[in-house]
Formats: C-alpha cells, sequence, structure tokens
C-alpha cells in the first residue's frame, strides 16, 4: 500500500522504538522514560543538537512524533499549516497547492481555527500529517513514529498521500513501528481463549446525569462554556470488558469520570457485589505517573497487608506475563533486569503501576490504552495476566483501546459514541455490544 | 444589551484597547499609592475612606468592563492569596510576640495587615482584568495570516504563547489527574498504619515532613520535564520560519 521509497522498522520495545526515533532527529526529543537525571543532561545538550539538526545538509527531517499533537509547534492548526508553507516557501520551493486546497484534502477546514489544545486526536493526526505533506517540498526525508497506533484505517489513504510527497527526496520515508502494531486482525491463541483460570467476574456501570465541564483549568473566558454530558444508563457486564470506539469519541473521559479524576456532576459507580466504591485508572501515559511518584514512593503508599504486598503482585503479574509469552512463542522483552521493584522499562513501569492499584482493591481497575507503549504480544500478554490477578481477588478489568486485537480476550463490549450538539458540547451514549 | 454585558463584560475582542486604558487608569491610584493615602484620613488604623471607595470602584469597573466571570476569578484569586499571605503572616507575627521574638506589640502589626488585605482585595482583581483584558490569543492567530515572514518579538511570542498553552492545558491538568487518582492509595491505607508497620525509627513528624518534601519535589521535577520535553522540537520549527527581510529577499515577498 505504502510507496517503495518507504521503510519500516520494527521494534520489540518502546525504549529501542524512542531511541532509533531520536537518533532520527539528532536527539531533539529528552529521554523522559530514562529518569530526571538523564532527561536533564539530554536537555542542557540541545543548543548543539539543535544547530546539527538545522544545519544538516539537504534540509532538516520533517517528522511525526508518536503523539502526534507534540509535534504541532503552533497555537492553531491554520498557524501550523501556514507556517509549513511559509518555511517551504522560503526555501524557494513551491508546494504547489494552495492553503484551502491542504485543508480539505487532509479534511481539517472544519477545525482550521481552533487551538490545538481543542482538537481531537484524529484531528490533530490530520493536521500534523498535512504539515508534513506540504514540508515535503523543503525537507531531505520524513519519519514517523508509531503510525498504526495513532491512524484509523479509514485515514490511511493521508498518509499514503504524505509518504507520496517524499517519493525523490534524499533519505525518503522511515517508518518507526512497535511489532505486531500494524496487525488488525483480532488475536488468537488457545492457552489465552480457553483457559479456564481465566473466568470472568459480573460488575456494573452505572452513571446517572454526568455532566463534565470542558474548559481549561485556567479558563477565565466562560462565554462559551461547554460540557459533555453522559446519557444515563446502567450495564451489567463481564470482565474483562473492553470500551471501544474511534478517536475523541469520549473514551478516556469516561475512564477519568469513572475513576474521579476530572471534576463532574452526577453519580458514575462500577458496581461489584452490590457494593460502589472508587475505581484506580492506570493512564496511557505511564511515563507522567512514574516521573510524578518514584516506584519505591508508590510502594510505600500503598502497603495494607502482607498478603497484598505490591511486591508480591508485581512478581504474580511476571511470573503470569512470562508463562503468557512463552506459550506464544515469543522471547521475552526487556523486563526483570533488577530484582524486584524500581527504575525500569516502559513495562516494568505498566507492572509495577498495575500492581500498586490491585493493592488497593479497587471496585473496578481501568487500563487506558493497554497497548501505548508496547507491541501486540506484550500488550495482549499483559492484560490477560493482569486481568487474572485483578479477577484472583475480586476486581473487575476495563480496558480502554480501538484496536480490534481483544475481541477473543475480552468478555463484553460497550461502544463509546460522541454526538456533537451545537453550543452546548457533546452528548457521549454508551451501548453494550 | 445592557445586562448581558454586565454580565459577561464586553465583547473580549472589540475596543480591547479602550478597555486596557480605563483598567490602566483605574491601575494607577492602586499600585502608585498617591490618590490613596494622600487625600483620605483613617476611618481605623490601617483602613482610609479613600480605601473604601477605592475598592468599591475596582469592583464596579471590573464588572462592567470585564464580566462577571473575571470577577469571579479574581475574588477566589484575591481569597487564595490573602489566606497564605496576610493570615499566615498575621499568625506568624502575632505567634513571634507571643514567644516574645519581638519587642513590638500586636497592636503596631495590626494596622499593617488591614491595609494589606484591603490593598490585595482592591489590586489583584484590577490587575487580573488588565491582563485577561489583551487578547493574546487573538494575536497569535494573526501573526502568521500576512505569511511574509515574522520578526523576532513575534517568533518569542509564538514560542511563549505554546509553551504557556502546554502547560496550561495539557501538563497542568494531566499532574492534577494523576494526583487524584492517587489519593485513593492514601485513603485505603491511612498513614497511621503505614508508621505503625515502618522500620524507620524516625518521628511521625519528621516522617511526614519530609514525606510531603519528597511529594512536593517530584511533582516539581514532573512538571519541570512534561513542560520542557518538546521544547527543542517546537524551537526548531519556529527557527525555521524565515525572517521579514530575508522572505522578502528569497521570494519576492509575494504573499500565498
Amino acid at each position: 500500500m505504502l510507496s517503495d521509497s518507504c521503510t519500516v522498522r520494527y521494534f520489540r520495545t518502546f525504549e529501542e522504538r524512542e531511541e532509533a526515533f531520536r537518533g532520527r532527529v539528532f536527539n531533539l526529543v529528552p529521554r523522559r522514560y530514562a529518569g530526571a537525571s538523564h532527561f536533564w543532561s539530554d536537555f542542557v545538550s540541545m543548543p548543539e543538537n539543535l544547530k546539527a539538526f538545522l544545519g544538516d545538509s539537504g534540509g532538516p527531517l520533517a517528522y511525526i512524533t508518536a503523539n502526534p499533537q507534540d509535534c504541532l509547534a503552533f497555537g492553531s492548526a491554520s498557524q501550523v499549516i501556514r507556517a509549513s508553507m511559509l518555511t517551504a516557501k522560503a526555501s524557494h520551493k513551491d508546494v504547489g497547492i494552495e492553503y484551502l486546497h491542504i485543508c480539505r484534502m487532509f479534511g481539517i477546514a472544519e477545525c482550521v481555527d481552533q487551538p490545538i489544545r481543542t482538537l481531537s486526536g484524529g484531528e490533530a493526526v490530520k493536521v500534523a500529517l498535512a504539515k508534513t505533506y506540504i514540508l515535503g517540498a523543503c525537507s531531505k526525508g520524513l519519519t514517523i513514529s508509531s503510525p498504526f497506533n495513532w491512524l484509523a484505517k479509514e485515514n490511511f489513504r493521508l498518509l499514503d498521500y504524505t509518504v507520496g510527497k517524499y517519493g525523490e527526496s534524499r533519505d525518503g520515508v522511515e517508518i518507526l513501528a512497535l511489532e505486531g502494531e500494524d496487525v488488525d486482525v483480532p488475536f488468537e491463541h488457545v492457552y489465552l481463549s480457553e483457559d479456564k483460570e481465566y473466568r470472568s467476574i459480573l460488575f456494573s456501570i452505572k452513571l446517572d446525569e454526568v455532566s463534565v465541564g470542558l474548559q481549561g483549568p485556567i479558563g477565565i473566558d466562560l462565554t462559551q462554556r461547554q460540557y459533555a454530558t453522559f446519557y444515563d444508563c446502567e450495564h451489567k457486564l463481564e470482565s474483562p470488558c473492553l470500551l471501544k470506539g474511534g478517536n475523541g469519541q469520549g473514551k478516556s473521559l469516561l475512564a477519568y469520570v469513572l475513576s474521579r479524576t476530572i471534576n463532574f456532576s452526577g453519580y458514575a459507580f462500577i458496581i461489584r457485589n452490590g457494593t460502589m466504591g472508587p475505581s484506580r485508572l492506570l493512564f496511557q501515559d505511564v511515563l507522567t505517573q512514574k516521573l510524578h511518584r518514584s516506584l519505591k514512593r508508590i510502594v510505600s503508599s500503598c502497603r495494607p497487608s502482607k498478603d497484598l504486598e505490591p511486591d508480591k503482585i508485581y512478581r504474580s503479574i511476571l511470573e503470569e506475563f512470562t508463562q503468557l509469552m512463552s506459550s506464544c512463542g515469543q522471547e521475552l522483552p526487556l523486563i526483570g533486569h533488577k530484582n524486584g521493584m524500581g527504575e525500569g522499562s516502559l513495562l516494568e513501569t505498566k507492572f509495577m503501576l498495575a500492581a500498586a492499584r490491585i493493592c488497593s482493591l479497587p471496585s473496578g481497575l481501568i487500563i487506558d490504552e493497554p497497548d501505548w507503549g508496547l507491541s501486540r504480544e506484550s500488550a495482549i500478554c499483559f492484560v490477560v495476566a493482569v486481568s487474572r490477578i485483578a479477577h484472583e481477588r475480586g476486581i473487575p478489568l476495563i480496558i480502554i483501546s480501538h484496536k480490534p486485537w481483544w475481541a477473543n480476550i475480552v468478555r463484553s463490549t460497550i461502544e463509546v459514541r460522541k454526538k456533537i450538539l451545537p453550543h452546548a458540547g457533546f452528548h457521549i451514549s454508551l451501548t453494550k455490544v | 444589551m445592557h445586562e448581558t454585558n454586565l454580565i459577561r463584560g464586553w465583547d473580549k475582542t472589540r475596543h480591547w484597547k479602550l478597555k486596557f486604558i480605563i483598567l490602566l487608569l483605574i491601575c494607577l491610584p492602586g499600585f502608585t499609592d498617591y490618590f490613596v493615602r494622600k487625600f483620605s484620613g483613617p476611618i481605623m488604623p490601617g483602613l482610609t475612606h479613600w480605601d473604601i471607595i477605592y475598592f468599591f470602584l475596582v469592583f464596579v469597573t471590573v464588572l462592567i468592563v470585564s464580566g462577571r466571570t473575571i470577577l469571579i476569578f479574581s475574588i477566589s484569586a484575591v481569597a487564595l492569596i490573602s489566606v497564605s499571605v496576610v493570615f499566615t503572616g498575621g499568625l506568624i507575627a502575632f505567634l513571634r510576640i507571643l514567644k516574645g521574638f519581638s519587642v513590638e506589640k500586636i497592636y503596631e502589626y495590626s494596622p499593617h495587615y488591614v491595609s494589606l488585605l484591603v490593598r490585595l482585595f482592591s489590586v489583584v482583581p484590577i490587575a487580573i482584568a488588565v491582563v485577561a483584558t489583551i487578547p493574546v490569543r487573538e494575536y497569535e492567530c494573526v501573526l502568521l495570516k500576512r505569511m511574509t515572514g515574522v520578526s523576532t518579538f513575534e517568533r518569542i511570542i509564538l514560542m511563549v504563547s505554546r509553551v504557556l498553552s502546554h502547560v496550561i492545558y495539557t501538563v497542568l491538568p494531566t499532574i492534577v489527574q494523576i494526583m487524584k487518582e492517587e489519593r485513593y492509595a492514601r485513603k485505603a491505607y491511612p498513614v497511621k498504619e503505614m508508621l505503625e508497620d515502618s522500620v524507620m525509627k524516625s518521628t511521625k513528624f519528621r516522617r511526614r515532613v519530609s514525606r510531603v518534601i519528597a511529594e512536593i519535589l517530584t511533582i516539581g521535577v514532573s512538571f519541570i520535564c512534561c513542560s520542557l520535553e518538546y521544547i527543542p522540537l517546537w524551537a526548531q520549527e519556529i527557527s525555521r520560519l524565515p525572517s521579514r527581510k530575508e522572505f522578502k529577499e528569497n521570494a519576492n515577498g509575494t504573499p500565498y
């Protein structure tokens, strides 16, 4: 499907892919995943890296980061497009296409004047692709990090347009992906689907008059106040449960509401065995969680009893994961290189944070995009391992993903869909599939 | 129409220069201290007639010019500041006197804190209103519309606004969300239980203080890392924009 000038490189771990991306952009992204001290040493060497990047022969490289919104350097989509056109024109290169035509071509005409922060995930992706399409006129090549993770299938033609623009560039296009990231069929494995121990748990989700304000934390201009409201519902579900839906449909917003990490009015509960309690959330960006509080501190803050020590649960998850990976014929990625808990890889961090949450015996455990930063097999084995350990303690598991991999893993599915209302934000509906 | 203006303030983008000048004029007495002290006598130690008049003048002006939303936001901000600055300061001063560390009397300290409180209630709302009047977002939007290169000042504005918007709308909410999520771990297993279980022999107070300090430090580190992460990428894109002069030389200044 993609043109011949495009090379796809697959990596087993998040760290390897990030290193490859950093290498391509002259280390312009500090290593947040490596801890604060490495981050700082990378950051202070930026001026030299910046000079090298800009002074590289053949013009700088165009790129899209693993989270496309982060590579947009301007406040609105229109500015991003105009800035790219200005850069191309200043290099004596004609883009050969007009501003409005580009907006229509990439389907961003409706949102082009919106601030970047208000764009949905799908819109940010389109803006990033439009930007790199224009920069194709004056760049020596293009590097894209994990496009199969953030690009919905119906938008693949946009990636095609962009890649095609670099057909005659010096370095061509390099796509850096995690193993299995581009596979779009459900995961099938006897060991996972027929395992008796992998039993299900019944629980319910109940929402009653839930309304969430969408203004920012310093939203002092409230003349256009917007809300997201959820339709009242109560669904009886089986764990593991999948929340699915396209980009920007409100899946993560629902997770924030259920775990009460966002302010809202109304009632939202996960009910298990007739009791309601707070549910815990594993965010998509676990690196920020790891930086925010050291793993040691997370462990020390949740030590209820010796039976439920996070270290013990961590080891159980690791054991399950190792067993599942070997049954799938997969080699073990970078884990367990340190004895017990400590600073480690992204996968270790996920194990650790999941263990800390299971320890607090929540009414539900929600994992937002468990596939973020993991290869296909690792992500699936991670979810199965966590669900087994959580189920042993009677905790239901909810995962949020738009990947089609989970069909044989989950026991119930909820579709989240957004309906935009004129002048009043939007309604979000939950439908049991 | 009149009612709408009172609730929302004037349209943010219209007449912003006029609003800015009006608010700036109202600011002058508060910040220069000229009229406030010169033309009025005290009602009580630390409080003059003009203080009261100025206080009402500020509130009415902010309500009419900037609207109810800004006024409410200002009151919240001033309440937070006064609790931390005035009341904590007053408490420390009182404790110093009580313990005999200060030779002055309580009645000598009090006027200072009364004056400070009234001043905060006038100065902070007007300062917030002045800042909120400037249509930064609208200015930022027109920066690249001309498509004829950017000046150094415009480059700085672009960079600063991108970083600020990232910090305010992405980094801060994320950190707040993580802190909210982690509070359940603490609720489930209170500090008391952890202390009893602790092998460390330090006192409860020291443990608590060191824990609070460590948490503030890690939050600070996390905040800095998240804020700085993409600055080099954005900086290289902004630095690639041609200057006005360069653009004229290279592309004969023909806009798109």
